[in-house]
This record gives structure tokens, sequence and C-alpha cells, in this order.
């Protein structure tokens, strides 16, 4: 099995580099924005007056965790498109 | 949603997917207008099925490459270079300043008139209302915000204008280029460079980078991570902007792309048009989160690009 994937992998080439480092990205914002997800939603939850500050913020914060999860979505690209 | 929302969305993005379909006769260069005559004698006209899967998708991502409209010709004889280039992007560069100039004079003429504006004049009044409030003032305080509030608001507009019109069917995005976005952040860090050293003087400038009362030996160690810092701030901004630009304007291909993939796949039988159903459904979705994202992305860079400043002109420690 082992051997099967190494296999694989030394034929694909850089595509299953740029696979993973998407992929790794995509799981890295997904915690993130799920961090920020919970936290406005309890926020909300207790200050329901505070909503329009807390999305304004909470989409600050996502936008943040976004650029770094790009930054492996433009090195996967770099690798595919080499 | 209305059924005719969802028809004119389909049909918007089944045009963005024209020039895929349009690919078979242009060969990779295909947004090159200099070399589409030659492409088109050298490159014998193939149906899809004759194609790898390299074949449509890579020369659908090249669309998203600027193409030179006036390209630079630089040789060792000085009297045959010519320094002038222009590409494509910077055309719909030049689209968006135009058209708001237009929009934008008649806005500013109605302040002073008063009443009597049609409903566009009104949407754009608010918008910039909401702009300078919620972001300028927001960060910047009042007294201050109201000298930046015209920079802010010109930048808004001008990302949102490139964004907006890079989701017209055959436009390109000028946004969704690491060129355009990288001339922005070195506005914005220059902004904050030159800005600072006004502000506070050219030495105390990079003095006050460093928080005060620190111990000696960590001065040298504390300045490269501030003078890091603030590279990576513009930096951030212009991978931000330019990935999420570009990432939608992929999706969406890809989906379009998938089209021929299953055609491929099942030898145009009676299953590959009905997979053509879903994907173009995806491909629509994509289309609606991507006309959110644009607005998004202008909001977030100056919002963003707002802080950055206003960190540098005043600094908490």
């Amino acid at each position: 099995m082992l051997s099967l994937i190494q296999e694989t992998v030394a034929n694909s080439g850089p595509g299953i580099g740029a696979g993973i480092a998407a992929g790794l990205s995509a799981v890295g914002a997904g915690l993130g924005i799920g961090q920020i997800g919970n936290a406005a939603g309890n926020g909300i939850a207790r200050q329901p007056e505070a909503v329009d500050k807390i999305r304004a913020t909470g989409i600050i914060f996502a936008a943040l965790i976004e650029g770094v999860a790009l930054f492996g979505l433009v090195v996967g690209l770099l690798l595919a498109l080499k | 949603m209305k059924p005719g929302l969802i028809l004119r969305w389909v049909i918007v993005t089944l045009a963005l997917a024209l020039p895929l379909v349009a690919q078979g006769d242009h060969g990779p260069q295909g947004g090159d207008p200099g070399h589409a005559a030659g492409g088109h004698a050298a490159h014998e006209v193939r149906s899809t099925l004759e194609m790898e899967n390299d074949e449509f998708f890579i020369p659908q991502f090249s669309h998203l490459q600027p193409h030179p409209v006036i390209e630079p010709q630089i040789s060792p004889d000085p009297f045959v270079n010519s320094w002038v280039a222009f590409f494509d992007v910077n055309l719909y560069q030049v689209f968006v300043v135009a058209g708001m100039a237009v929009l934008f004079l008649m806005v500013a003429g109605s302040f002073g008139g008063g009443g009597g504006a049609s409903w566009l004049v009104r949407v754009f009044r608010g918008w910039c209302h909401w702009i300078r409030d919620e972001v300028v003032y927001n960060v910047m305080g009042e007294e201050e915000g109201a000298k930046w509030a015209p920079f802010f608001l010109y930048l808004f507009f001008f990302i949102a204008f490139m964004n907006l019109v890079g989701l017209v069917p055959g436009s390109v995005t000028a946004t969704a280029t690491m060129f355009v976005t990288g001339a922005l952040a070195v506005v914005i860090f220059l902004t904050m460079v030159v800005g600072g050293m006004i502000q506070q003087g050219p030495i105390d400038f990079w003095k006050n980078l460093l928080p005060h009362g620190l111990p000696v030996a960590l001065i040298p160690l504390m300045a490269l991570v501030e003078v890091v810092g603030l590279l990576v701030k513009p930096f951030a901004l212009m991978v931000r902007l330019f990935a999420n630009m570009l990432a939608g304007h992929l999706l969406i291909y890809s989906f379009i792309g998938l089209i021929f993939v299953f055609a491929k796949m099942f030898d145009l039988s009676a299953v590959s048009w009905l997979t053509a159903v879903p994907v173009v459904g995806m491909a629509v979705f994509i289309n609606i989160i991507e006309a959110l994202v644009v607005l998004l992305q202008a909001y977030i860079f100056t919002y963003l690009s707002a802080l950055f400043v206003q960190q540098s002109l005043h600094p908490e420690h």
C-alpha cells in the first residue's frame, strides 16, 4: 500500500503538491473561520443589539485568515502551472 | 428568487465561458490580437473530443493573464526602442476610471443642487456616505478622517468597479493580476511610510516602530520583526485581492470546463448532456457568490488599508 502511494506520488509530478497545498490551506482556513463563526454566534446570542459591529469585525477577521489561506492557493497555482 | 433572475445568471455564466468554446481555432494565445491571425493558420480546427484535457483548461486560464495590446520593444539599437507598453488590463482600468469620472461628476454635482437626483445618483450618494462613516470615520476618527475620506472613497470604488467589470462576460478582471493589485499595495505602502514620516518626523517614525523601554539586547531582533511586519501588510493586501479575484474566475472556468471533460468521458452520449445541467448550476452558484465577493473584497481592502495607514500615522506604543 505504502509503495503504491510512493509510486503514485513519484509519477504524478508537481500536480499532487499543488493539490496538497490547496487542500491543507483550505483545512486551515476552515478551522480559523469556524472559530470566528463560533465566537460571533455566541456574541450575537448574548448581545443581539451589537450584531452590526460583530458582523463587521467578523468579516475583517475572516478576511485576514482567508488571505493566509489564499497564499497556499497561490503557491499551489505556481506549482501546477510551472 | 424569481425565475427570470436565475435565467439571467445562467445566461451570464454561460457567456463567461464563451472564450472556452471559441478557443478551438485560437490556440493558446487566444487573447493576443497580434498573434491571433498567425495562430489561426498554424492550429488546425479540432473538435473537443480530439483534445487533451490540458488543451481546453490551460488556454482558458491564460485568459487571466494580461496580454499586451502595444508591446514594448527593447533592443540594443536605441532608435528602435519603445518603452510604451499597454496591456488589456490597462485598457479596462482606463474604462473604469472613465466610467467613475462620468458617474461621480454627476454624484458630486448633485450635492450642490439639492433634491431631484436620479435613483443612480442617490444610490451612490448613500454608498459614499456609508464608506465614509463606516470605514474612514470608524477607523480614523471624524477630524482626521475628513482629510483621508476622498482617498479611500476613490480606492474603494476603483477596486469595486474593476472587480465588477470583471464579471461582465468577455471582459478582463484587472484586479485578478498581481501587477494591478501590487501597484495598489505599493501606493498603500508609500502612504504608510511617507505619511508616517510627515506626521511624526522622519527619524521618529522609524524610532516609534519599536516599543518604548525595550531592553537593548532585543532591539536588533525587534527592529527586524517590525520592518518585516511593515512590508508584510501591503504584501498581504496584494495577495488577498489578487487571489480572491483569481480563485473565483478559476472556479467558474473549471466548472464550465467540466462540461467538456464529461463530454469526452461519455463520448457525447445522452449522459454527457445530462451532466452539463448540475455543472452549469454550480457555475451559476459560484457566479452569485462572486458577485458578493467582489464588493466584499473592495470593502476589506479599503478597511484594512485605512487601518494600516492609521496605525502608521499614530503608533499606539
